[in-house]
Parts: structure tokens; sequence; C-alpha cells
């Protein structure tokens, strides 16, 4: 039985967190309703600042769409950030070779989201292979990601100047149409789209999707009923990958163009605060990760007048994280426990 | 309610006076009485489910009586804790060892001892100690083994000296010779007879007569929560603790104990020959031998029961034959498949035709979390009524979940409702709707009754009939005698690590069977 | 005798690299044989490192700064032990949501107060030792006599935890709460309590680890300094196989492979920089691989423990 001074705890676990980020912004000299407020109207209600929140929503919901897979099925890839890179840089390196116009458009998309595959697969198959705990191999494979990139755009991949540590741009048939004239809109909010779909039916509808819930919530009952969770672990890092991987690819196709060092920072792990926020629903997805893309964008605006320091934002994803699991155990039910005779 | 005379007893120890405990609506100790004198062996005995394990906590100080009242020397007491307990000089050996298997046997023991501090912990002097304990008990054993090592009698062994390391003036064991050979139950008999030498009182939770007739100076019987007799030992047959124990108090059938072989029985057309096990060894996780030597076939069309008390190798035997477990000797052959080959793992035989209703529902029988008809879905994942193309057809599903569960009167909100609400009974009845369905041609069930009511369970028996009749093979695990009797076609006997049969029903006796289980008689070879 | 000199240098250089690993790592392994896994612990040596250099800088001690760090490394473990251990959450994901808030909280704090001028600040720090005088002999003085005070104190620290998981009943309660905690519940001992208490201690430990990277090894705080040093202390922490002593060898080895890809890289200017880089992290990765087989983990790694009743 849940004791009933737990849900106490949690209450009061809720509450320090609140007062951790209150005090964190008086610190900062700053008045805490001032600020949310000021962040809410630079975000929604600037041109500017709506405009970025969109354009960060795009790459985070495809992203946040692959932790809520992987983590449906307590498979914890971290490892995002390494697999978007892998995706882009695999796009970005077949884009020579692709027709011209949308086909070679769609076939950009499909190689990011292959790249992206093979970095996860990576960690997939030491987790079902050898049983290697995937939360370190993704974060590892991450930092070789980088480090990767960060060789080929001095490098092999670098531009014709051969100054910037970037690569030279893609056709500019293959980058995404803006959609909102004056805006930076582009299609990739289409592909965002198609990728909530895609990913609401594979988890909802499909036995695929059945399996990686029965293996998240039960990985025994899992077992007994014939499902292999190794394999299904293994294709949860795969399919997580290919959705950061095709991420890497729309910013690319989308608002960067090219390939350099700290393009699209910080998706993957961001991703993580927004599927835990949608509680893993592929559906509330892109409202959390507009909702946190809302919160970079405003406060980012907040910190560049001075106001506050950005690192604010991490802070409250935090916070916003453990007050959900505090939240949990205050709305759980009390389940009865059976009698031993 | 007492039969037969009483013994006075001397000065009682602990007593208990109107006793009763309840778990919900179960009703696990009714009014109970009984008295433990200083130095006396008391024999605590009943079915499974009779109440004994209820008693036991009950005296370890693990939760407290709903009615009556416990008392020690006469005054009344209240154990709010195992600590109460273990200071005023009861201690326990419970049926399934509270030892840590990756530490040694110092170790579990210094662990219970809070005495000795959190610092350096003087392992000469433990060992000294412990040897003390262990010389006055008639036990050496290597203290600096670990525990997953040892067998289950020497971890017994363990377990008793670590209970009396404290002073201990009761100690209570719980089903100790379920799991011991003829030689080990000889060697705890020992050290029984040595404690009371000592003046301890020895409480035995058992439901073997053997265990009664060795060692007991009285025996307090058992029957649905309530005590039905209280009897000194001396000049009491099996028949009437038999009789007692089951309820039949016509001596003359209790006394229709067959003494030797049962007979192999006349021959009854077998139907097709699904599964073949052919001297099969199985080992458990810590490395001893489950069983040995199995070999038996299985047919289409008849029900096999799979009797003993647990621990004799029957969770090991159904765990291979559902593919989680592979024989370390000898072969399995099922539908095709071999035991041999790496591919013998649940999913495959699942597609052969085998379902399996688990022993342990809750881990791994069931998800909680999940609804009715995912619950129901993870038997049929492959079946192409609720599967097209890799997409799952719900509402195939939740009309198929529902229908189900009006036929087996499930109680429950509808096939969206999550299973942790129902109760156990009405779970157990959604894991056999699910394993019955989509025409297995094996269906093993451990335990399929076990923790339901009486509806419930004539309920399960029809379907495991029903199943029988329309051609399917079952095997069942239990340790329930009646039901054993009542269902099965060949009955196939665990006990002392060995398993004998499958004897045909119809040439054995209830009392046999309980004879053979209870290690009363050793099994023929 | 170059060969042997450049090992000895090597040597000394791995043993400062390691050095804020094995501080993380060594508390990490006595936090998992308690049944606590903490994700976040990078977090908490960002922490660490941050609050150190606040604190060396206003008093002018490094000792001060590293007493600070402590206090903070041990509030953040004391956050996440109210999650997993007292409302018995899941762990991995609060494991994340501390590395999001030292992540977090260092940053801003650097940005409040030390990086606010934009002018760098002259961190008054550890100095290396020179035990016995020694420290300039050939060979075996860097190696043995010239390190850092926090170095020494975590070599004894390491064998201080390994005797007291052999020979003490302390270590015997933390192993069966980690192993078997029902027995531990059976035998009396308070379980939550003393996993809570583990995983304090494990804070304190990556806050020393930040500590050393930002007053020892360095002097100054850089966002994000710690780059995936806490994510490979867990990772030596499983190839230790939860031994205090074969943890720190393993953070040694991680050590060396980083002294050694920064010198191999002027040794071969031919192959970018980038692939020497990638060594500690390929070496974990390939480490995982091979070494996940057999060794077993603490039974109830994760697992929250709830009485029966």
């Amino acid at each position: 039985m849940i004791a009933p001074y737990i849900r106490l705890y949690a209450l009061g676990a809720i509450v320090f967190l609140v007062l951790l980020v209150v005090l964190s912004i008086v610190l900062a000299g700053a008045n805490p309703v001032s600020l949310v407020w000021d962040v809410l109207q630079r975000a929604l209600f600037t041109r500017a600042g709506l405009i970025e929140a969109l354009l960060r929503t795009i790459p985070l919901t495809i992203t946040g769409l692959g932790i809520a897979l992987a983590f449906r099925a307590r498979v914890f890839n971290i490892g995002m950030d390494g697999q978007l890179i892998a995706g882009g840089v695999a796009a970005v390196a077949l884009a020579p070779l692709l027709p011209a116009g949308p086909v070679g458009l769609l076939l950009f998309l499909v190689a990011g989201l292959l790249g992206g595959a093979f970095w996860g697969g990576i960690a997939g198959e030491i987790k079902a292979r050898f049983g290697g705990n995937e939360i370190i191999t993704t974060i590892m494979l991450n930092y070789v990601a980088a480090q990767i990139l960060s060789w080929l755009v001095r490098g092999p991949m670098q531009e014709a100047m051969g100054i910037i540590p970037r690569s030279g741009p893609i056709d500019a048939s293959l980058r995404l149409p803006v959609l909102f004239q004056g805006t930076r809109i582009h299609a990739g909010i289409l592909i965002a789209a198609v990728a909530v779909i895609g990913v609401t039916v594979l988890m909802k509808r499909t036995r695929f999707g059945f399996k990686l819930s029965v293996v998240g919530a039960s990985e025994h009952a899992a077992q007994y009923a014939g499902i292999r969770p190794g394999a299904i672990a293994s294709a949860a890092l795969a399919l997580s990958g290919a959705l950061a991987g095709l991420a890497g690819a729309v910013e690319i196709a989308g608002p960067y163009g090219r390939l350099q060092e700290g393009f699209a920072a910080d998706f993957g792990i961001g991703a993580i605060a927004v599927a835990l926020l949608a509680r893993l629903n592929p559906l509330f997805v892109p409202v959390s990760a507009f909702g946190f893309s809302l919160l970079y964008s405003g406060l980012g605006s907040v910190a560049r007048k001075g106001m506050v320091p950005f690192p604010l934002l991490n802070i409250v994803e935090a916070a916003i994280i453990l007050i959900f699991l505090a939240a949990s155990v205050v709305a759980a039910r009390s389940k009865g426990v059976e009698a031993d005779g | 309610m007492m039969m037969g005379g009483t013994l006075p007893v001397p000065e009682s120890f602990v007593s208990f006076r109107g006793v009763t405990k309840r778990f919900g609506p179960v009703v696990a100790n009714r009014d109970v009485d009984f008295d433990v004198g200083a130095g006396e062996v008391l024999a605590l005995v009943g079915e499974n489910g009779a109440g004994k394990s209820t008693i036991v906590n009950l005296l370890a100080g693990l939760f407290q009586p709903d009615e009556g009242e416990i008392r020690v020397d006469g005054a009344p007491v209240r154990f709010d804790a195992p600590t109460a307990s273990i200071a005023a000089g009861i201690g326990v050996v419970h049926q399934h060892y509270m030892l840590v298997p990756t530490l040694s046997a110092l170790d579990n023991i210094a662990l219970q001892m809070s005495e000795l501090g959190i610092g350096r912990l003087d392992h000469r002097a433990l060992a000294k100690r412990v040897a003390d304990v262990e010389q006055g008990l008639g036990f050496s054993f290597d203290l600096n083994e670990r525990i997953e090592g040892l067998d289950v009698a020497q971890q017994q062994r363990i377990e008793i000296v670590k209970a009396m390391m404290h002073r201990v003036r009761l100690l209570i064991l719980d089903e100790p010779t379920a799991v011991l050979g003829v030689e080990d139950r000889e060697k705890l008999f020992g050290t029984i007879r040595r404690l009371k030498a000592q003046g301890t009182s020895v409480i035995l939770i058992t439901h073997k007569l053997e265990d009664i007739f060795a060692i007991a100076d009285r025996v307090v019987i058992l029957r649905a929560g309530a005590v039905v007799a209280s009897l000194p030992a001396v000049g009491l047959t099996p028949a009437d603790i038999v009789g007692h124990m089951i309820g039949n108090n016509d001596v003359s059938t209790a006394n229709a104990i067959v003494a030797g072989a049962g007979k192999a029985g006349e021959s009854r057309p077998l139907g097709q020959r699904f599964c073949s096990v052919r001297n099969v060894t199985l080992h458990r996780p810590n490395g001893s031998v489950a069983v040995a030597g199995l070999s038996l076939d299985i047919h289409a069309g008849e029900i096999v029961a799979v009797a003993g008390v647990d621990g004799n190798g029957q969770t090991e035997f159904v765990r291979c034959l559902a593919g989680l477990l592979r024989p370390t000797a000898g072969d399995v052959e099922c539908g095709g498949a071999r035991s041999d080959s790496r591919a013998w793992q649940p999913a495959l035989l699942r597609r052969l035709g085998v379902s399996h209703i688990p022993e342990d529902r809750r881990r791994s029988g069931i998800v909680g979390a999940m609804s009715l008809a995912s619950n129901y879905l993870l038997g049929h994942m492959e079946h192409p009524a609720f599967v097209r193309f890799g997409f799952l057809r719900r509402a195939a599903l939740a009309e198929t979940t529902a229908r189900r569960m009006a036929e087996f009167e499930v109680r429950a909100r509808g096939p969206k409702d999550v299973m942790q609400n129902l109760s156990g009974g009405n779970q157990q009845k959604v894991v056999l709707a699910r394993e019955l369905d989509g025409e297995p041609k094996l269906i093993l069930a451990a335990h399929p009754s076990r923790g339901l009511d009486i509806k419930t369970i004539r309920f399960v028996h029809r379907m495991l009939d029903q199943a029988r009749t329309d051609g399917k093979a079952v095997l069942f695990q239990s340790s329930d005698l009646d039901e054993i009797m009542e269902l099965a076609d060949r009955i196939l006997v665990f006990a002392g690590g060995r398993a004998f049969g499958p004897v045909n029903r119809d040439s054995v006796t209830r009392e046999q069977i309980g004879a053979w289980i209870a290690g009363h008689e050793e099994l023929p070879q | 005798m170059d060969e042997v000199l450049f090992l000895s240098a090597l040597l000394a250089a791995g043993i400062r690299l390691a050095a804020p690993i094995a501080f993380a790592a060594l508390g990490e392994s006595l936090s998992q044989r308690a049944g606590v896994i903490n994700v976040g612990i990078e977090g908490i040596m960002l922490v660490g490192a941050f609050v150190s250099v606040l604190y060396t800088v206003q008093s002018g001690n490094p000792w001060i700064g590293l007493a600070c760090a402590i206090v903070a490394g041990m509030a953040m473990a004391a956050l996440h032990a109210y999650f997993t251990v007292i409302l018995k959450v899941e762990q991995i994901v609060t494991g994340i949501a501390i590395l999001f808030l030292g992540l977090g909280l260092s940053g801003y704090g650097f940005r409040l107060t030390l990086g606010a001028s934009g002018a760098a600040v002259a961190v008054p720090g550890f100095d290396p030792l020179n035990l016995f005088g020694l420290s300039k002999m050939p060979v075996l003085g860097p190696v043995l006599f010239g390190h850092h005070a926090l170095v020494y104190l975590l070599v004894v620290a390491a064998f201080a935890m390994a005797w007291m998981l052999r020979a003490t009943r302390l270590g015997i309660v933390i192993k069966s709460v980690g192993d078997y905690p029902a027995a531990a519940a059976a035998a009396g001992i308070d379980v939550d309590r003393v996993r809570f208490l583990c995983v304090l201690v494990s804070g304190a430990f990556s806050a020393m680890g930040g500590a050393f990277l930002s007053t020892a090894h360095l002097w100054g705080f850089v966002e994000g300094m710690t780059a995936g040093r806490g994510f490979l202390a867990i990772a030596c922490v499983v190839f230790g196989r939860w031994n205090p002593l074969l943890t720190i060898v393993m953070a040694l080895i991680f050590g060396i492979a980083d002294a050694a890809q920064i010198r191999l890289q002027s040794y071969f200017p031919g192959i970018p920089y980038q692939f020497f880089v990638i060594a500690p992290y390929v070496v974990a990765i390939v480490s995982l691989a091979a070494g996940s087989r057999g060794g077993r983990s603490p039974p109830m790694l994760g697992v929250p423990f709830v009485r029966q009743r």
C-alpha cells in the first residue's frame, strides 16, 4: 500500500522545487512574477520570439517522439544528440549524389533517417548482444559523433574556401521551402506533423508498439509472452536514432543549409524533458515541444537583455521533470496487497 | 473444538487464546487456541491454506491478531515488530530463507546481530560464538562459503544457527522438511531432540505425517483456519491425523493407505503424443539439482497432474516445457522442437501451441498497468484475428475480450479496465481465458487454483476438463489432493528430488498420493 | 631511457586526468552497491566544480572551496535520494533531472558571479605536493610523489572503502541492502536509511571530483567543463564490478588513455586530432561490450524497496 504520508512528502517536494526556481530568480535580482510574464510575452507576443519558438519546435518534436518511443520500452537513449549529428552527416555526405527537386529532398531526409538509425543501432547491438548499458554507450557515442563532425568540417567535408569549419552548402533544390512568406518557418513543420502521426500510429496501433509497452512495463511478462526484450530494445534504439537523424537532416535542409559544428545543439538532451512532460504520449509531444521552445525563446530573449542568466532553462527543465515525478506519486492509486496465508 | 483427550500441559511458555486474523475477506486464523510448553515439541499440522503460516507470522511479530491475545509465560504480549518477538525469546526459521545469497554464512549471521555495531567485525570472535552454537546443535559448516553455493539443507542449518544466536526459548520451524532428503531430515530431527534436551520449545509447522511421528510430543491440527484437534502424539495413528486434516472422520477410509507401490493400472486409450521427456535433469538458478532422470510422454486429450510439495522440481519442469529453461541432461521434444536447440524459447513454444499459466501471476503472467484487452493480447500477438499486417485490430480484440470476460464472469468494468484493479481471482480468470483460447495443443498450468475462491476454482476445473474433451493436452501443477484426484487422468508425483509416474488416477487412492507427497512413503522406482 | 621517461610522464598525467573520474566513480560504486543508480553525477560534478571555485576565490583557501563543494554535492544527492529512496520513483529519470539541475545551477551561478564580468578570475587553487621532497626524482618522482593532496586522499579513500566493505559490519549491511533487501529488512535494518546515506556519500565524492577538476588540475571554471566525465565514471563502476579498488583502476585506464591521446597527437601529425580525442570514449564503449557479460550488478540495483505488509 502506498503509505499516506508518502503523498505528503511528494507534495513537499513539489513545493520545494517551486521555491528553488523562485529563489534562483530572486538571487539574480529579478522579480519572479514579472520574469514569467516577460518570458511569455517575448515568446508568444513578439514576432521574432514566436518564430524562433516555432522553428525550434520542429526538431524538438521529432526528437521528442524518438525519446517517447524509446523510454516507453524503458530504453534510455541519451544519445540523440550524437544520432542527430550522424543523420546530418549522412545526409550532407550523400547530398552531391542526389537528384535535384523533391525526390532528392526526400532521399536527403531518408539518408538522415538511416544515418541516425545506424548510430543508434550501434548502441542497440551492444545492448542486445552483450547486455551493455545503453545509457553509457549512447552518451559515449555522443562525444564520438561530435568529434567526428569536428574533423569532417575541418577536413574532408570542409567548404571550398577552407577557412571556416563548416561544409559547403547543399544544393538549393534540396532545401525545405519556406511556407509562410517573410518568416523562416519551413516545410519541416509538415515533416514533424507526419512524424507525430507515424509514431502515434506505431506506438498505439501496431503490434510492435504493443511489444514496446510490454517490455517497458514488465520484462518478465514480456519474456513469458514470447517477446524478446533484447531485440525490442535494439529496435527501439535504432528507431529513435532514426528520428534523431531525421531531425538533423531537417535542420540542415531547413534553417542551416550546411553542416557545421554545434548545429542543432541540445535537441537530443532537450527532448528528454519534452517527452517526459508529455508523459511519453506521442500526441502530446508537439505541445510539450512547443511549450519548451517558448521557454527557450522567451528566456533566451530575457537573458540577452541581461535580466537573468540563460542556464535558468536547465534549472526549470529539471524542476519540471521532478515535479512530474512527484505529481505521479501524489496521484497514484493505492494498490492493495494480497494477503499471504 | 477439542477431540480426544488432552494432557495437562505443564507450564506453557507461549499460548494463543481466541486468536483471529483476517486479510480482507479471508479469515486466515479463526479463534485459535493452543499452548506450547517448555521443552516441548509441538507439531502444527494442516493442509495448504489451513492457516499455519499465519500463526508463524503472528509469533514472529510481522503482524498482530485482529482478535484474541498471545501470551508469554501467562502474560499477554503484543509483538509490534520482529524485534519484540526476538526479545521475548522466539526464533523463527521461515519457509523461504532470509539469507543474502551473495554473502557468506558468517556475514548473514552478522547482519542480524545489530549489537555488533557497524565497525570492524571481529570475524574470528564471531566465528567462535557461532561454532559454540553450532556445536550445541550438532552442526558444522563452512562459514565463509557464499550462501548461493550451498544446498537448501545447509542453508536451513544456517538459518537455525542464525535464529539461535539470540537467546531462544521457542524455535519455530516452518515446513522445514519440505525440501530435505531423508538423511538431512534425520539430522534435523536429531537437532530438534538436542534443543528439547536443552529445554527449548519447538513448534514444527508441517503437513507431513512422518515428521509428527518422528519427533513431536503433541499435535495441533488446523483445518480452514481453526483448530480441530489438539492431541498428544503418543497413541495417534496416521489415519487419525489424516482424518482430521482432510475432514473425513471415517477411520476405515483413512485406513485404506496402500502400503507398497501403486499398481501400474489399466491402460487408457491415449491421444497423439505431443511432448516426450527423456531422462531430463533440471537445475535451479542457484545451481542445485531440482530433479533428475525425469521421463514421460504427454498426449492430446489427457490431463497430467504434477503433484507434490513445492520445491521438488515441479516449477523447473513446467518452466522447461514453457521454453524458459533448458535441461542440463536429457532431452525434451514438444511439437517437433527439441530442447537442445538454441531456439528453445517461449516464443517458439507458443507458436507450436504451448500455453502457459504461470505460477507467479503478478510478476510473469500479467502486466498490471495495462488493460484487460492488452493482457489478453499478450497470448495472441500472432493471431490474424487481432493483428493484420502488423496492425492491431482493436475492435476485434475488445469484442473478444468482452465476450470472454462475460463467459468467464470476470468482474471488471470492461475490456479497457486496468488489470491491477481486478481481484486475484478475476485476474486469474483473464489469464485462463487468454491461455485457453487460440487452440493451444498443450496447456501448462502452474497452481491454477491458488488463492481463488471455491466458485472460481470450480470454474477453472470445468475449463480444464473442457480443454481435455476438446482434445488438448493439459499439464497442471498442484499441491491440492482434491483437485488432483478430481481432474487428473495421470499423476506424476514429485517428492524428495525425484519424480515417479505418471500413474493412472484410477489405480491410486488419495491417501496414497498424500503419503508419497508427505514423504511418509518412499516413491517407488 | 627516453621511453621510460615518456611512460613516467604519461602515468603521472594519467593519474591527474583520472582523478576527477575516479572520485565520482568511487562514490557511485558505493551508491550502486546499496542499490541506487545516479546517472546525473555529471551534474553534481559540475556543481562541485563551480562551488569550489567560487568559495576558493572568496576565501582564498582551496580547502574551504572543497568543503563547500562537498556540502553542495551532498545537497544535490539528497534531492536524488529523496526522490528515489523516499518517494521511490524511477531512478534513471530522476538522475536525468539531476543532470539538468547540475548543468543549470552551475552555469547559472557562474554567470551570476565569477563569469559576470567576463574577465578571467584568479583562482588560488591547489598546488601539487612535493611529498618527502622526492617529486623531482627521475621516473618515480612525478608518478608517486608529485600529485595534489586530493589524489592521495582519493587513494586512501578507496582503500578505506574497500576495507569497510570487506571487514566491517557496515559493509555487510550495505551489501545486503543492495543484494537482497528483504533479508536486510528481516534482520531489522532500515533499508531506506542505509540507501539514503550511501547516496549522500556518493554526492560528496562526485562534488570532490568536480572540485579537483576546477581547483587542482585546472584553476578555473568553464561551463560544461566535465565533458562527460560523470558518465565515464558510471562506466568505471560497471567495469570495476562495483569494487572500489578496481573502479579507480578503471578510471586510471581512462586517464592514461586521455593522457596518451594528447601526446600521441604530436607523434602522428598526419592523423586528425579528433581521432585521438575519441580514444577514451571508444575504450569505454568497447569495454562495455566486452565486460557486460558475466559481471553481476547488485541484484536490486534500480529497484525501490517496498516493504511487504
